[in-house]
C-alpha cells in the first residue's frame, strides 16, 4: 500500500514538473539578444517563462496576451515616460513578478495605469513596485486573480486628480494580499467586485479613502491597517460584507471617519480597533449590522449613528476615552446596544453579576445640541454644558430614550489577542521589495 | 404730541396695510426626512404653505385635516387689523396722548388674545385625535408650541411671527416708545436721551422692511473637504459634481449628477425650493455651468464617481473634443436625465 502511495507521488511530482517545464524559459532586455521586451512578448509561447534582465526600459506600452511568466531580475525598471500606460494584460494566466513599474501617463477619457488587467482571469501579480502612476493596478472584468506584495505610491499631493491604487471594477474573487498603497485617490477601490478578499494590507495617506467599496457584495476584508486616509473607509451600498480585525486610525477631519457605513446591510464589524478619529464610524441607512468586540479609543464621536438605521447590534465593545460615545439625529432609535463597557458610565453594580445596575444612555444632551449646530462645539467642556448634560442625564428630555445600553459592562472587556494573520503563513517566493525611492533617480 | 411722534405713528399705522397680503404667522415642522422643513403659514383670512403636507402626515396619529374652515377666526381678523389702523391714524392726525394709550393698549390687548386664542385651538387640534388611528402612542399629544420651539416625536416644531406679525409688532413696539417719549418730555427730561430714543424707534421701523436676501452665485466646491449630500463620499473628481442652490440660499453639493437627481427624488420638500442647478464643466475643472445650459454626453467610458457616465460642457468644441474620443456616447438633455433615475 505504502509503495502504491509512493508511485503516485512520484508520477504526480513528475507530471507537475513536466506540466511546469513544458514552455521555454528565455531572456530578454539589457545584453540580450532581444532587446525590445514587446517582441520578446511576441515571440513567446503560451507556457513560456520571460525573465528581463536588470535595466531601465522605456519602451512604452507593453501587452500581454498569451500566458506566460513574465518575471524580473533585480532592478528592472519599466518607465511610461508620463506618455503611456505601462503594462496592459488580457491573456489569462499570467504571473508577473519583480518589477518597478513607474511614470505612467494620464488621459482625461482613460484610465491609464501602471498594470492593466482586461477582461481574464487567473492573473498573479507578486512583489511588484508601482510609483507614479495615475491608476496603480487596474482590473476591470476580471475573475480569480491573487495581488500579493505588492507597493504603490502615487504622486497625489502633485496631482489631484491620480486615480486609485488597486482599482477593481467589476469582477469575482479577487485576492488582495500584503499589499500597500499609499498617495493615490483612494487606496483600494471595488466596485460590482462579489467573493472577494482583502488581507493584510496596509493602506495609508490616500486623498479620499483608505478602501471604498461601492455596490461589493459578499466580501471580505481582514488584518487590514487604514491611517491617515482623508476620510477613512468607505463601505457604501452592499451587503453582507465582513470587517474583521482592522485599524482604523488617524482619520481627522470635518467629514472623516474610521468607517462610513452608507446603505449597508446584513453585514459584521468585529475585532477592529478605532483610535484617533473623528468619528469612529458613521452610520447611514444601514440595517441589520453586528458589531461586537471593537475598541474605539479617544475618538471624537465613536459612533454616529442616524435615524436611518435599524436593527443594529452593538454588543460588547469598548468605548474609551472618546469626546462622545455615540450621537444620532432623531428621537426615535431602533437599534440595540448592551453589555458594552462605557468609561462615563457612573453607575454602581451594588448586585456584583459584572453589569451596572441602572442602563447607560451614551446620547449626550449637547451631542445632540452639536448634531444641528456644528459651531456649538465651541462650548465644549465649559461649565454650563456640563450642566446641561448632568441635568440631561437625570431628567432625559432631549436625548433619545430608547438609546440606552441596558447592561453596560462594569471592566473594560478583555478581548482575544488577534488572530495571527492569515497570509504571514505563504510563502515568499522572490525578494521582498521595498520602497525605494533611489529607483527614481536612475 | 410731538410732529415726529404724530408722523411715525401715522407711518407705523400705514405699513400694517401690508399685513392683508403677507402671512402673519409660521409653523414649521423639521425631521430627517425634511431638512428644509415643512412651512405652514396663516394670512388673515387663510391657510398657506405646506400645510396639505403636514395634514398627509398628521393624519397617521390621528389629527384632523387642518383647513381654513377650521379657524372661524379669518373672519374678523382683518376687521380687527382695520381698526387698529385706524385708531392709529385718528391718533396721529388728533395728536392727543390718551388716544395714544388706547392705541398701545388695544395692541397688548389683541397680542394677548390672539395668543391665547392660538393655544386653545393648539390644545384641542393636539389633544382630540382619532382613536382609530394608525400611530398611537399612549399619552402623547401633539399640542404644538404657542411660540417657539418643541420636540414631537421625531419633529422639531417651531411657530413664530410671520412677516405680517412683524409688522404688528414692530408697530405696536413704536407706538409704545414713542408713548413713554411723549409721557417723559411731559415731566421735561433731557433732550438728548429723548432723541436716542426715537432714532432707536425709527431703526426698529425700518429694520423691518430690510430683508437680508443677497443674489447668490454658485459655491465652490472644496474638492477632498466637501462630502456629497445624497452618497456622503468625498467630493474629489475635479470633473464632475453639482450643486443646488434654494431659495432659502441653502447650498446642496454632489459628486455625480444622479445622485441630485436621486436626493431631489428622496426629498421633495428641497425640490421645491431649488432655485437654481449647477453642474460642473468636464473641460474646465471646478467650473459650474447652470446645467440648462449645459451640454450633456453619456458614454460608458466616462467613468463619473458614482457610475452616471454623464459628463457635461459649456461649450459645443469641448463636448466634440471629448466625444471625438469615445467609441460610443450620446448626448442628453438635462429633462432626460431628470427621469432616468
Amino acid at each position: 500500500m505504502k509503495k502504491l502511495q509512493l508511485l503516485i507521488l512520484i508520477t504526480s511530482a513528475f507530471l507537475l514538473n513536466f506540466s511546469r517545464t513544458q514552455g521555454k524559459q528565455f531572456f530578454c532586455g539589457k545584453g540580450t539578444s532581444l532587446p525590445y521586451i514587446q517582441v520578446a512578448l511576441d515571440n513567446a509561447q503560451s507556457g513560456d517563462t520571460l525573465i528581463v534582465r536588470t535595466g531601465h526600459y522605456k519602451q512604452g506600452n507593453l501587452f500581454i496576451k498569451k500566458s506566460i511568466s513574465f518575471l524580473a531580475e533585480k532592478n528592472v525598471l519599466l518607465d511610461g515616460e508620463n506618455k503611456y500606460e505601462i503594462l496592459t494584460i488580457t491573456g489569462d494566466q499570467v504571473c508577473i513578478k519583480g518589477f518597478t513599474i513607474m511614470n505612467s501617463g494620464v488621459m482625461s477619457t482613460k484610465d491609464l495605469a501602471g498594470i492593466k488587467i482586461l477582461a481574464c482571469r487567473n492573473i498573479l501579480l507578486e512583489n511588484n513596485i508601482v510609483i507614479n502612476c495615475n491608476f496603480g493596478i487596474y482590473l476591470s472584468n476580471t475573475k480569480h486573480c491573487l495581488l500579493r506584495n505588492n507597493r504603490i505610491k502615487g504622486n497625489v499631493v502633485q496631482d489631484p486628480n491620480t486615480g486609485n491604487g488597486i482599482h477593481v471594477w467589476k469582477a469575482d474573487s479577487i485576492q488582495i494580499i500584503k499589499n500597500e498603497s499609499t498617495g493615490q485617490r483612494d487606496g483600494i477601490y471595488f466596485e460590482f467586485v462579489t467573493n472577494s478578499t482583502i488581507i493584510d494590507n496596509f493602506s495609508h495617506e490616500n486623498l479620499r479613502y483608505g478602501l471604498h467599496f461601492m455596490f461589493s457584495h459578499s466580501n471580505t476584508y481582514t488584518n487590514n491597517q487604514f491611517t491617515k486616509n482623508g476620510a477613512g473607509v468607505a463601505v457604501m451600498y452592499s451587503h453582507h460584507v465582513k470587517m474583521y480585525h482592522n485599524s482604523f486610525d488617524h482619520n481627522w477631519g470635518s467629514s472623516a471617519y474610521g468607517i462610513l457605513l452608507k446603505d449597508i446591510s446584513d453585514s459584521e464589524v468585529m475585532f477592529n480597533k478605532f483610535e484617533y478619529n473623528s468619528a469612529g464610524i458613521y452610520m447611514e441607512g444601514s440595517n441589520r449590522i453586528k458589531m461586537e468586540q471593537n475598541s474605539f479609543y479617544n475618538n471624537g464621536w465613536a459612533l454616529r449613528i442616524q435615524a436611518s438605521c435599524t436593527d443594529n447590534f452593538i454588543n460588547r465593545n469598548n468605548f474609551t476615552g472618546n469626546t462622545f460615545d455615540v450621537s444620532t439625529n432623531g428621537e426615535t432609535q431602533l437599534n440595540n446596544f448592551s453589555n458594552n463597557y462605557w468609561d462615563k458610565y457612573e453607575g454602581y453594580d451594588l448586585n456584583k453579576d459584572g453589569y451596572g445596575d441602572i442602563p447607560y444612555r451614551p446620547v449626550s444632551l449637547f451631542s445632540m445640541i452639536i448634531e444641528q449646530l456644528p459651531p456649538s462645539l465651541l462650548l465644549i467642556r465649559s461649565f454650563m454644558v456640563y450642566l446641561l448634560d448632568k441635568a440631561e442625564k437625570i431628567i432625559p428630555s432631549l436625548t433619545p430614550i430608547h438609546l440606552m445600553d441596558e447592561l453596560p459592562q462594569m471592566r473594560m472587556i478583555k478581548f482575544k489577542e488577534t488572530k495571527k494573520s492569515l497570509s504571514s503563513t505563504l510563502p515568499y517566493l522572490y525578494y521582498q521589495p521595498k520602497l525605494n525611492i533611489q529607483y527614481l533617480k536612475t | 404730541m410731538k410732529p415726529i411722534t404724530r408722523i411715525l405713528i401715522a407711518l407705523s399705522s400705514l405699513s400694517m396695510i401690508a399685513t392683508y397680503y403677507v402671512p402673519l404667522w409660521q409653523i414649521q415642522l423639521w425631521a430627517p426626512q425634511y431638512p428644509e422643513g415643512l412651512n405652514m403659514k396663516i394670512w388673515h383670512n387663510h391657510l398657506g404653505g405646506a400645510f396639505d403636507i403636514i395634514n398627509g402626515l398628521n393624519h397617521y396619529i390621528g389629527m384632523r385635516l387642518i383647513k381654513d374652515e377650521m379657524f372661524p377666526e379669518f373672519a374678523y381678523i382683518g376687521i380687527l387689523i382695520g381698526i387698529y389702523i385706524a385708531l392709529g391714524l385718528i391718533t396721529s392726525i388728533s395728536g392727543k396722548i390718551n388716544l395714544l394709550k388706547a392705541f398701545v393698549v388695544t395692541g397688548v390687548l389683541y397680542g394677548v388674545a390672539a395668543l391665547y386664542d392660538f393655544y386653545r385651538w393648539g390644545y384641542d387640534y393636539g389633544h382630540n385625535l382619532d382613536p382609530h388611528a394608525a400611530i398611537q402612542v399612549p399619552g402623547m399629544s401633539y399640542q404644538p408650541p404657542v411660540i417657539g420651539y418643541k420636540n414631537l416625536l421625531n419633529f422639531t416644531a417651531y411657530s413664530g411671527p410671520d412677516i405680517g406679525g412683524w409688522i404688528i409688532i414692530a408697530a405696536s413696539i413704536v407706538a409704545t416708545f414713542l408713548l413713554v417719549y411723549e409721557l417723559l418730555i411731559d415731566r421735561k427730561r433731557k433732550k438728548a436721551e429723548l432723541h436716542m430714543t426715537g432714532k432707536i424707534a425709527l431703526v426698529v421701523l425700518a429694520s423691518t422692511f430690510i430683508s437680508s436676501c443677497s443674489a447668490q452665485g454658485p459655491s465652490p466646491i472644496q474638492f477632498g473637504k466637501d462630502e456629497c449630500t445624497h452618497c456622503k463620499m468625498t467630493l474629489t473628481d475635479q470633473k464632475f459634481g453639482a450643486e443646488i442652490i434654494t431659495t432659502t440660499n441653502k447650498v446642496y453639493k454632489y459628486d455625480d449628477v444622479n445622485c441630485l437627481v436621486n436626493y431631489l427624488k428622496a426629498y421633495p420638500d428641497v425640490e421645491k425650493k431649488v432655485k437654481t442647478i449647477y453642474i460642473v464643466d468636464y473641460s474646465n475643472a471646478g467650473n459650474f455651468i447652470p446645467v440648462t445650459e449645459a451640454l450633456l454626453l453619456y458614454s460608458e467610458e466616462i467613468r463619473s464617481p458614482m457610475g452616471s457616465a454623464i459628463a457635461a460642457f459649456s461649450t459645443i468644441q469641448d463636448r466634440d473634443a471629448i466625444q471625438n474620443q469615445l467609441s460610443l456616447s450620446e448626448t442628453l438633455t438635462w429633462e432626460k436625465v431628470k427621469t432616468s433615475y
